[in-house]
């Protein structure tokens, strides 16, 4: 549902008078610094923060999203980001970026029905050269 | 059974608890009421902080008849809570996280359901002194936990849920329970099948019945000031938005009443399935009535909550030790045969490790109420 500018604009002024968090990012950028946790999503599956569930043969995009530390989500930084996976084991899956998707990637897995790892994101921001890593976050391959 | 001893679902209260209602009868049966209806304004302090003014409500119905040789009973407990709280609940720092539209809902207490229980229970006698008892319901309360928070004399004046909450008494509204029991006079032993599913983000409809999940409780009121309990469960894994592997749950309770002092102490702990140790809650609390017209509660707890229960997974440990210490006051406002108010206020002082000063702003975040009560004004008076 979109929210026309000046309702949005009340909202968020209340919100701030009472306390609230309004979310950053719908103005200016936020410093790399401000970005305390992420959470993981897919389009079709809702949140994978809690586990990330594989399919041999599949891809999984997996869209990473930034919040400070007072939940509010992050939706851009100052200069940008550079996203990277890790995967323990290194076999458990790799994953490849997604054009135009600075905060996705696709996953992709070949390793057998059962295997279980973890997952560890990288954010590298180029403007304080400055990077923060994020994990383990659970994997099971089905 | 003595009436008094009812709590939430099958749970006993002790025999001298007092709890605010009305009971009386028309004809053969015996009906009773008893409920709470708060207006409070919620001021959590620190990086999440969040207010909000709302009410924290419930009434409970119930209706019992002698009927084939035993007694059945009829209850039914509604909550406007979807509405004056809305489905994303009330600000609590450190509340368990829940999902919420495809996304996670953090430091909120969620609403009760519009509807948290229908139930039949009936009891009959097998001998001179014991009986058994079924309970069924499409929503209600599987044997499992102690009385449910907001049924406890040691909290009847407090508006706000445990932290522990959901890992002592969250299956106090399970869409789908059967209870069977025996008992004598002093000792109960139920068996409960339930669904182990969390109730859907959606507070005003009725989720799907099923029976995939077990437990069992022991029960003794060994005086009419005590009542203890003890239980075990084996809850399902469940798919979907609210995803959870399999667990048992598992803990111990002793309810004390003696005229106007209430004490309520739980231990309760989750054992996810494939992990090396439980996660452990331990609650005490206590109210205090000053004559007619003040009293003070207090509630100590100690969680266990995982990286998951504050949706900040892979941000910080996987498991942390939280405290938490509230204290509160409440003042007769006015009262008259049927109703009675009060003002009062309460406030929690939290205790996070280190790792969470970044989330919470300090190590002691705070949580303010005040709030305007209204109740029945006496202890399940009979009009």
């Amino acid at each position: 549902m979109r929210t026309r500018p000046p309702l949005r604009a009340l909202g968020v002024v209340l919100l701030a008078a009472c306390g609230g968090s309004p979310p950053t990012g719908g103005g200016s950028p936020a410093d790399p610094q401000d970005v305390a946790s992420v959470r993981l999503f897919n389009s079709g599956l809702g949140e994978l923060t809690f586990h990330i569930p594989l399919f041999p043969g599949d891809t999984l995009p997996v869209e990473v999203r930034m919040y400070a530390a007072n939940g509010s989500q992050i939706m851009s930084v100052t200069g940008g980001e550079e996203l990277a996976f890790t995967f323990s084991p290194p076999t458990l899956a790799s994953s490849t970026p997604v054009n135009g998707e600075s905060l996705v990637r696709d996953i992709t897995t070949s390793a057998p029905s059962g295997t279980p790892g973890t997952l560890e994101v990288a954010l590298h921001f180029p403007a304080d050269q400055s990077t923060k890593t994020f994990g383990p976050f659970d994997v099971l391959v089905h | 059974m003595p009436l008094a001893r009812t709590g939430s679902g099958t749970a006993w209260l002790p025999d001298a608890a007092r709890t605010p209602g009305y009971h009386g009868s028309v004809g053969r049966w015996t009906l009773m009421v008893h409920g709470s209806v708060f207006l409070q304004y919620d001021r959590q302090l620190g990086t999440r902080a969040d207010d909000q003014l709302g009410s924290v409500n419930w009434v409970m119905l119930m209706a019992a008849r002698p009927a084939a040789g035993g007694s059945v009973r009829f209850r039914a407990m509604v909550s406007a809570e979807p509405l004056t709280l809305t489905a994303r609940g009330y600000p609590e720092l450190l509340q368990a996280a829940e999902p919420y539209r495809g996304g996670t809902l953090t430091d909120r207490q969620h609403p009760h359901e519009l509807i948290s229980e229908l139930s039949v229970g009936f009891e009959h006698p097998v001998g001179s002194r014991v009986g058994a008892s079924l309970y069924a319901a499409p929503v209600g309360e599987p044997a499992l936990g102690p009385v449910a928070y907001l049924h406890r004399p040691s909290a009847v004046y407090d508006p706000a849920a445990p932290l522990g909450h959901h890992t002592q008494d969250f299956t106090h509204t399970t869409f789908g329970v059967v209870t069977l029991g025996v008992f004598t006079r002093q000792v109960r032993v139920e068996a409960s099948a339930f669904n182990g599913a969390h109730p859907d983000d959606v507070r005003t409809n009725f989720d799907p019945v099923r029976l995939d999940s077990y437990s069992a409780r022991l029960s003794c009121n060994p005086a009419s000031r005590w009542s203890v309990a003890a239980w075990f469960g084996h809850v399902a894994a469940m798919g979907g938005a609210h995803v959870h592997g399999a667990l048992d749950r598992f803990g111990a309770s002793v309810l004390h009443s003696r005229s106007t002092w209430s004490t309520t102490f739980v231990y309760g702990a989750d054992l996810p399935a494939g992990a090396g140790h439980p996660l452990n809650t331990l609650l005490l609390e206590s109210t205090l009535e000053l004559g007619d017209a003040d009293a003070v509660y207090g509630r100590a707890e100690y969680v266990r909550r995982t990286a998951a229960d504050l949706a900040l997974v892979g941000s910080v440990s996987r498991e942390l030790d939280i405290g938490a210490v509230s204290l509160g006051y409440e003042r007769a406002l006015w009262r008259s045969a049927l109703v009675a108010t009060g003002l009062g206020a309460r406030g929690t002082l939290n205790l996070v490790p280190e790792e969470l000063r970044l989330f919470y702003g300090s190590r002691t975040p705070v949580g303010l109420m005040a709030y305007v009560q209204v109740r029945p004004s006496t202890d399940r008076r009979k009009v």
